[in-house]
C-alpha cells in the first residue's frame, strides 16, 4: 500500500490530547490551591560570544594597535560591538599560494556509461512509485474520493513524463557506448537536463 | 474549596474543549501525533512515524505541508507545497542518484520564485532548529532536499536529475573544515583552503577577484555572518576584492548557513565562495555552482 494514502483517525488523537491537557489542568490547580508558585525558569546564559576566545599561543602575534582579545573578555565588549570585536582577532597568515595545499585528486570523468547507470537506478524507482500511484488512484476514484485522486493523478502524470525523458536519455546514452563513447567524459550538456 | 473544586473543573473543560478542535489545525500530511514543535519561523509540526517523516509549517500566513514517504530500499518519495507549487523528489539515497521535478497546480512547469524560495528556507531553519534525535533517514533526506530547494536559483529548472559518487560528481574537503585541529570553535592556527572559485560577469575562475582563500568549518560569526580581512576583520562578505581571507557561517558547508548536516566539499566551497562574493544567493551567474553542488548535499557524507 502506498504510504501516501495512509490516514490515522483524528479523534484518537484529539481524545488522548484531552486527556493529558486534563492531567496538566489538575496540576496547576493544585499547585495553586496549595498558594505555591511554580519555580521560575533559571534565566538561560548568553552564549559565549563566538569571537571570545583569542587563539591560544598562536604563531601570529596579535596586531600592537588593535585590543586584544581576552579570553571569554570579548563578549565585555557588548553584542552590539561586533566590529571591535572582529577587529580583536589576529592577522591572517601571510596569503598563501597554492603550491601550499596538497593537491586534491581531480574528479573521475562523468561518462555516458557512469551517466546511463544512474538515470537507470533512478528509473526504476520513478517507476515503482508511479506504479503505487496509479493503484492509489484506482481506489481512491472506487471510493469516490475524486479531488484527492484528481490531484494525485497530476503527480501521476509528472512522474510518466520524468520516466520518458530518462528513457530517452537512456537510449542515447546507449547510442554513445554503441559508438565506442561509453568512456569518453561529456560536458553534461549532451541531454537536457542531465547534470554536469 | 468548593470555589477550587469549581475553578478546577472550568479549566479542564476549556482545555478538553481545545484538543478536541486540534484536528482541525493538523497539515494534510501530518496524520500521527508525534513531534508537534514550535520553530523560530512559525508553528512546525513534524510527525515520525512508518520510517516516514510528514507534518507542516505555517508561517506568516503560510502553510507548508511536506513529507518524505520511504518506498524500501533506501527510496524515498518527498512532496513540498508551496502557495499552489509542488516541489517534488524521489530519492534512492542508497545508490545516490534523484529525480526532482516543481509544478503547479495543473501539472504545469514552474520556476521557484524570491517569495517560494525564502518560505522553503523558513522550513529548512525550522527543520534544522527542530531536528529530533534518532530521527528517521526519511527526515534526513527530507532536510536535505529542502536544503537544495532553500537555494533554488529561479534560472535552474526544477526538473532535473542529481546524482553523483565520491569523486565522480563530490569531492569532499573535511580536512580544510578544520582549524586548530578542530571542526568548530576559534582557531589556534589557521588552515587557509585556496581557492574558492566561481566565474561569473567579472571574470573567469582564473581572476583572482573572483577566488577566497577561505578558512571552512564552523568557526565564528558575526551576527549570522561571515568575516573577511581588509586591513582588519569586517563583518560581512566581500565584493570581488582579490584573494581575501574569509571565514565564518560555516564557509564551505553544504547547505545554508551553518544548518543541515555537516558535509564541507569542494563544490559547497566553490557555491559560497560565488554566494557570498557580490552575488545574491539565487544569483544565476551562480546557478553552475549551485547545480555542481546540489548533488554533495544530497549524498556527499558528513565530516563529524
Amino acid at each position: 500500500m502506498n504510504d501516501e494514502s495512509r490516514r490515522k483517525p483524528a479523534r484518537a488523537l484529539a481524545g488522548a490530547a484531552a486527556l493529558g491537557a486534563g492531567a496538566l489542568a489538575l496540576s496547576f490547580a493544585l499547585f495553586f490551591a496549595r498558594g505555591e508558585r511554580p519555580p521560575a525558569a533559571a534565566p538561560a546564559a548568553p552564549p559565549a560570544s563566538p569571537l571570545a576566545e583569542a587563539p591560544a599561543g598562536g604563531a601570529v602575534p596579535p596586531r600592537a594597535d588593535a585590543p586584544v582579545a581576552a579570553p571569554g573578555g570579548v563578549g565585555s565588549a557588548g553584542p552590539t560591538d561586533e566590529h571591535a570585536a572582529a577587529r580583536a582577532m589576529p592577522p591572517p597568515d601571510a596569503i598563501d599560494t597554492e603550491a601550499d595545499n596538497p593537491p586534491i585528486a581531480p574528479e573521475l570523468p562523468k561518462t555516458p556509461a557512469w551517466r546511463m547507470e544512474k538515470t537507470r537506478v533512478i528509473l526504476r524507482a520513478v517507476e515503482r512509485r508511479a506504479e503505487r500511484l496509479q493503484a492509489d488512484i484506482t481506489a481512491l476514484d472506487a471510493g469516490g474520493k475524486k479531488a484527492e485522486a484528481d490531484e494525485k493523478r497530476v503527480l501521476l502524470g509528472r512522474l510518466q513524463k520524468q520516466v520518458a525523458k530518462m528513457n530517452a536519455d537512456i537510449a542515447g546514452y546507449a547510442e554513445q557506448i554503441a559508438a565506442g563513447k561509453g568512456d569518453v567524459p561529456d560536458d553534461g550538456h549532451a541531454h537536457e537536463g542531465a547534470p554536469p | 474549596m468548593p470555589s477550587r473544586v469549581k475553578l478546577f473543573a472550568a479549566i479542564a473543560s476549556i482545555v478538553a474543549l481545545f484538543a478536541a478542535c486540534a484536528d482541525d489545525a493538523q497539515g494534510p500530511e501530518a496524520s500521527a501525533p508525534g513531534v508537534d514543535e514550535a520553530g523560530d519561523g512559525g508553528p512546525l509540526r513534524l510527525s515520525l512515524a512508518d520510517g516516514a517523516a510528514r507534518g507542516a509549517l505555517a508561517v506568516g500566513g503560510e502553510s507548508l505541508a511536506f513529507a518524505s514517504e520511504p518506498q524500501g530500499e533506501g527510496v524515498y518519495a518527498l512532496t513540498l507545497k508551496v502557495r499552489g507549487v509542488t516541489l517534488d523528489a524521489t530519492v534512492d539515497f542508497a545508490n545516490r542518484s534523484s529525480s526532482f521535478d516543481g509544478f503547479g497546480a495543473q501539472g504545469d512547469d514552474v520556476l521557484l520564485d524570491d517569495e517560494e524560495r525564502e518560505l522553503v528556507a523558513g522550513l529548512y531553519r525550522a527543520l534544522n532548529d527542530r531536528a529530533p534525535a534518532g530521527a528517521p533517514e526519511a527526515f534526513k533526506v527530507l532536510r536535505r532536499a529542502v536544503g537544495v530547494w532553500a537555494e533554488h536559483p529561479t534560472t535552474v529548472p526544477l526538473g532535473r536529475l542529481v546524482y553523483g559518487d565520491e569523486g565522480r560528481g563530490y569531492t569532499m574537503l573535511c580536512s580544510y573544515a578544520k582549524c586548530g585541529g578542530s571542526f568548530t570553535g576559534s582557531c589556534s592556527s589557521w588552515n587557509w583552503f585556496n581557492y574558492a572559485k566561481h566565474d561569473c560577469n567579472r571574470g573567469g575562475f582564473d581572476s583572482t577577484i573572483n577566488q577566497q582563500s577561505a578558512q571552512l568549518g564552523d568557526h565564528f560569526t558575526c551576527s549570522g555572518d561571515e568575516l573577511y580581512f581588509k586591513n582588519g576583520w569586517i563583518c560581512g562578505e566581500p565584493d570581488h576584492f582579490s584573494r581575501p581571507q574569509v571565514v565564518g557561517n560555516c564557509f564551505g558547508r553544504c547547505g545554508g548557513g551553518c544548518g543541515g548536516d555537516t558535509q564541507y566539499t569542494l563544490d559547497a566551497t566553490n557555491h559560497d565562495g560565488c554566494v557570498r562574493n557580490g552575488h545574491v544567493l539565487a544569483s544565476g551567474y551562480c546557478d553552475d555552482q549551485f547545480v555542481s553542488a546540489s548533488d554533495d548535499e544530497l549524498f556527499a557524507p558528513d565530516c563529524y
